[in-house]
């Protein structure tokens, strides 16, 4: 297997030069690991998104912080400096995208572990710390090859993560930050002044990329074919008619954003004749894992809605049980011109996909995740 | 290994693969043909064995509505898994339709690769030519079979 350590390279050619070698990749060429920085961050969105959705614009163009659309396919993320992304490519095979996974991402997990980190391949395609996730991976089949890419997730910007991605309110905003603090997790998280140096890093990982596929690893370098090519994808990818090529209704559209498997966030909102009605949730493994309630109505007693919120935590994130338990604990609370019924319609607003595509503001927010 | 009933048809199984008899296949890309219809249609979907490889669906994109296509262009792309890959057209033609359903539920693909998620009706414009490269009857679900075969590739899972 050939290394190619690119190093510190330009933001788009961080992301073409996987599509540019797997492009130029032909049956019976050795598998290629890369691994590289980007000089800045940007904002990658998964191939079949609507980036119009699911990206802030005006904040991303303020901030000089680019928008691509990568091949593979998934959510809209934030990269940068702080992590390390490895890109695997091998000629074209035939086993199902899960094995390749499971064959795969057993590196990686080596790697976390051998730097002290109880990292685990959690299907399909994330891997974990416990319950927080530490990098997310992806594939395309381009050409004749298949390039599996990732990152070592060396630091993560929360709050920059949080503003490039379009949400639909500054409560949703500040969910997302603490969901996010939740539910993923870093080196500098995990070890603190322990974690090791970018070169150890990447030579724990091609050590244990090499281990994994059973191949020896040695160093080289791009071919001017594989150049060409990466310089082609990093025109392209980064290219606002390709980046936004998808309109409102095309393109994979799902509702809330995604922390990480298992784990979304939703918000809804519906009109009572006591205020506008705002509910927040996020699920976690089918569950409802946690709830704001929020208005521009009298709640007696002050903390009623956060009592009505608890009360439905924990509940199957269906409305047959989510529902009964919120009206229980609406009966044992007064709010003005706004009944159980008002929250139960902001909350399957907030969980139901607008299925003509064209969404109000406040639901611009679909589909997008928190993770490579 | 055949004589399996799918509403009146035969199915060939094949290392845990659907493979029905009546469909023509390009092994190699796993993609089958139907027809042609009296208009000279054909249509067209990924076989058992592609959407075993992909995993569950999670998009589909069909993009190729009126355009005409080359053999072996892509016709769409599909996800599963945060995997992106594409849908080569089986034959050369103008796309005269594309399966508008699977927008709201791609996962027919995986349940109903032969029925309800067939993805494209092409109207050929070198049947004959193509037709000769396309696996049918036992022949071609022999070389399908060997294809199988040599790449350990079984659909029970």
């Amino acid at each position: 297997m050939r290394h190619v350590d690119l190093g510190t390279v330009s933001r788009p050619l961080s992301q073409a030069v996987y599509h540019g070698v797997a492009h130029t990749m032909a049956a019976g060429d050795e598998p290629t690991l890369i691994t590289v920085s980007p000089d800045g961050p940007y904002v990658c969105v998964g191939y079949h998104q609507v980036a119009s959705r699911e990206v802030n614009r005006d904040y991303c163009a303020a901030h000089d912080i680019p928008v691509a659309r990568r091949m593979v396919g998934g959510g809209a993320v934030l990269l940068d400096h702080d992590q390390v992304f490895w890109h695997l490519i091998l000629p074209r095979g035939s086993e199902p995208v899960q094995a390749v996974y499971d064959r795969c991402l057993g590196a990686p997990v080596d790697a976390y572990r051998r730097m002290g980190i109880a990292a685990e391949h959690r299907p399909v395609n994330d891997i974990v710390v416990g319950a927080q996730k530490i990098g997310g991976t992806g594939a395309v089949t381009l050409e004749g090859a298949l390039a599996i890419v990732g990152s070592l997730m060396f630091d993560f910007d929360v709050d920059t993560m949080t503003r490039v991605l379009a949400v639909p309110s500054e409560k949703f905003r500040d969910k997302m930050q603490s969901s996010l603090r939740d539910y993923m997790t870093t080196m500098r998280a995990q070890l603190g002044s322990a974690m090791p140096s970018r070169p150890e890093a990447v030579a724990l990982l091609v050590d244990a990329f090499g281990e994994r596929l059973g191949e020896p690893v040695h160093s080289g370098v791009l071919t001017t074919a594989e150049e060409a090519a990466t310089r082609h994808y990093a025109e392209l990818l980064f290219d606002p008619a390709f980046v936004y090529a998808y309109g409102s209704t095309e393109g994979w559209v799902q509702a809330g954003v995604k922390i990480r498997e298992g784990v979304r966030l939703y918000e809804g909102v519906a009109k009572a004749p006591g205020g506008l009605v705002r509910v927040i949730v996020r699920e976690c493994d089918g569950r409802v894992d946690d709830v704001l309630l929020a208005g521009d109505f009298l709640v007696e007693p002050r903390d009623g809605l956060a009592r009505v919120a608890e009360a439905v935590v924990g509940s199957p994130m269906l409305p047959e049980a989510y529902l009964p338990r919120l009206e229980r604990a609406w009966a044992t609370i007064s709010v003005p011109g706004v009944t159980a019924a008002d929250v139960g319609r902001a909350w399957a607003q907030a969980v139901a996909i607008d299925p003509t595509g064209v969404l109000e503001p406040h639901r611009a927010a679909g589909g997008a995740r928190a993770g490579p | 290994m055949s004589g399996a009933a799918d509403g009146g048809h035969d199915v060939n199984q094949v290392n845990g693969c659907q493979l029905p008899a009546d469909l023509l296949y390009w092994p190699e890309k796993h993609v089958w043909v139907r027809g042609p219809d009296a208009d000279g249609v054909v249509e067209a979907g990924l076989t058992d064995v592609a959407q075993h490889l992909a995993g569950k669906i999670v998009m589909v994109n069909l993009r190729g509505l009126g355009k005409t296509l080359a053999r072996g262009k892509s016709a769409g792309t599909l996800e599963s898994g945060k995997w992106v890959g594409t849908i080569p057209t089986p034959v050369a033609g103008e796309v005269v339709a594309v399966n508008e359903a699977l927008k709201a539920s791609p996962e027919t693909v995986n349940r109903d690769p032969y029925g309800a998620g067939w993805l494209i009706r092409v109207k050929p414009s070198a049947w004959d030519v193509d037709r000769e490269e396309l696996a049918g009857g036992p022949d071609g679900l022999a070389r399908y079979r060997e294809l199988l075969e040599r790449d350990g590739i079984h659909c029970a899972s």
